[in-house]
Order: structure tokens, then C-alpha cells, then sequence
């Protein structure tokens, strides 16, 4: 898994390439925390590189979204997911609980 | 490196639990279900389910390490089954606990998230294991008529 990061006004946009699975989940987790360190709490993550996401990538993205909410008046938005990537995301019902568009400029947009 | 057998609707892949075992099994269960010509919806539901299972069976058996994994599919005229077997330390997921996913954030529990996918993903999910033996996951998906 790779991820480069591009800085907005309202937001910092994290990419994300190639699987988000058990083996590769923590390196995403400590790349979020490397963003939330640096007071960057709204966040977008553009999965359009993604094409396989599971549980445990699944649960990095609820925690990121918790920290970045709960104290911190963040946000983390979801952004061009692959049909099999929202197809899990929509399994799991995370469509209630995170904000997701079709491609990464409307979630920029949208802070 | 796995190794990967094939009979008529009868394909076995057998490797270990190794960094990048996953990504294998996916790239397996992709290649096994195009053969078996499976529609793109159930080969989703079946990687989910499987990645699931792999990495249950990788951290409740083996302890996050290294360890021996088998998985057979097989499809017959109504659905594909699909066994996944370890040889490490007996474990049950049948009192693992309900996910709590709604719209509210504070509310929201992840504790079994995974064989919550596999129950979802998959038409029958069974698990048993064996003392000093191992255990194993059989799930199956009915096909599409």
C-alpha cells in the first residue's frame, strides 16, 4: 500500500494506492495519525486506487474518523471508491456513517 | 511460495501465512472464480469472505505468525463451497460478538466486524475445529440463475 498527501485550504487530501487488508491496514493507520499529528484533521481519502479493503481497513477508517470528529472538529470523507471497495463499505453499512463522494474534488469541495 | 492444484471445478491453494499471503489468496480467488465463471458480484462477496477468514485464522490461530493454510473451492450445479483450513491453535467465532454500525459514531462497536462480512458476503458460514489438529471455515455462495 502507498499513500501521497496533497495539501488544500480546508483540507488535506491523502491517496491511497493498492490494498488496504490486514497486512497492509497499520501503514495506513500510522499515515492518517502522521497527518492528524501535524493539526490536519480534516481529511479526504481518495480510494481510487484501492481495489480491495477489508475489515481491518475498514476499522482504521472508523477510528481515523472518531479521533477527527470527537475532539478536533474534523472530519474524514471517503472519495472514489471502486465498485468493489464501496461494495464493501455499503456491506457494512459505513454508508451511514461517513460522507462519501463519487471523485476526490467534490470531497475537497465539500469542506 | 503456494502451491496451486486444479481439477475440473476443484482448485486448491496451499502456502502459509507469510507477508503477502493475502494479496495471493485474492489474486487466487480471483483467477479461481473468472475459471469457474463466476459474475463480478460473487467474486467480490468470495475475495471479502475469504480475506476474512484468512486473516481470522492467521491471528486467532498462528498468533500473527507464520503458519500452514489450505483453501479449496469447489463449485458444483448450485453454488461454490469454500473450505479454508489451518493446522494451529483451536479457536470458535461463535460467540464472537455483533458489530454496532448505525449513524451514530459513539455508538458504534467493531468487535466482529470481520465474520460479519462473511456472514453477509456468503449464503452459510461454519466453523469448527479440532484439538491438536486445527480448524476450519466452510462457507458457501448459491450461484446466480
Amino acid at each position: 500500500m502507498e499513500a501521497s498527501e496533497k495539501e488544500y485550504a480546508r483540507c488535506l487530501l491523502l491517496k491511497v494506492e493498492g490494498r488496504v487488508d490486514h497486512d497492509t491496514a497499520p501503514a495506513l493507520e500510522k499515515r492518517i495519525d502522521s497527518v492528524f499529528k501535524k493539526g490536519q484533521y480534516r481529511l479526504v481519502v481518495d480510494f481510487s486506487g484501492v481495489d480491495y479493503i477489508s475489515s481491518a481497513g475498514l476499522r482504521v477508517l472508523v477510528s481515523a474518523l472518531k479521533k477527527a470528529r470527537r475532539f478536533n472538529r474534523g472530519d474524514v470523507r471517503l472519495a472514489a471508491l471502486s465498485s468493489r471497495t464501496k461494495d464493501a463499505v455499503e456491506l457494512v453499512g459505513f454508508n451511514r456513517l461517513f460522507k462519501i463522494y463519487d471523485t476526490a474534488v467534490d470531497a475537497v469541495g465539500s469542506f | 511460495m503456494a502451491t496451486i492444484s486444479k481439477q475440473e471445478q476443484f482448485y486448491v491453494w496451499e502456502g502459509k501465512t507469510i507477508k503477502g499471503f493475502l494479496h495471493e489468496l485474492s489474486d487466487f480467488v480471483e483467477e479461481t472464480g473468472i475459471a469457474m465463471g463466476l459474475d463480478e458480484r460473487a467474486r467480490c462477496d468470495i475475495e471479502l469472505a475469504v480475506g476474512e477468514a484468512a486473516a481470522n485464522s492467521w491471528e486467532h490461530s498462528y498468533g500473527g505468525k507464520q503458519g500452514r493454510l489450505r483453501l479449496e473451492m469447489e463449485k458444483d450445479q448450485e453454488a461454490v463451497e469454500i473450505r479454508l483450513t489451518d493446522w494451529g491453535k483451536p479457536y470458535t467465532l461463535e460467540n464472537a460478538p455483533e458489530p454496532e454500525v448505525g449513524s451514530d459514531l459513539d455508538k458504534t462497536n467493531l468487535n466482529g466486524l470481520g465474520l460479519m462480512i462473511m456472514r453477509k458476503a456468503m449464503d452459510k458460514v461454519e466453523t469448527s475445529s479440532v484439538p491438536k489438529v486445527g480448524n476450519s471455515i466452510i462457507m458457501r455462495k448459491r450461484l446466480a440463475r
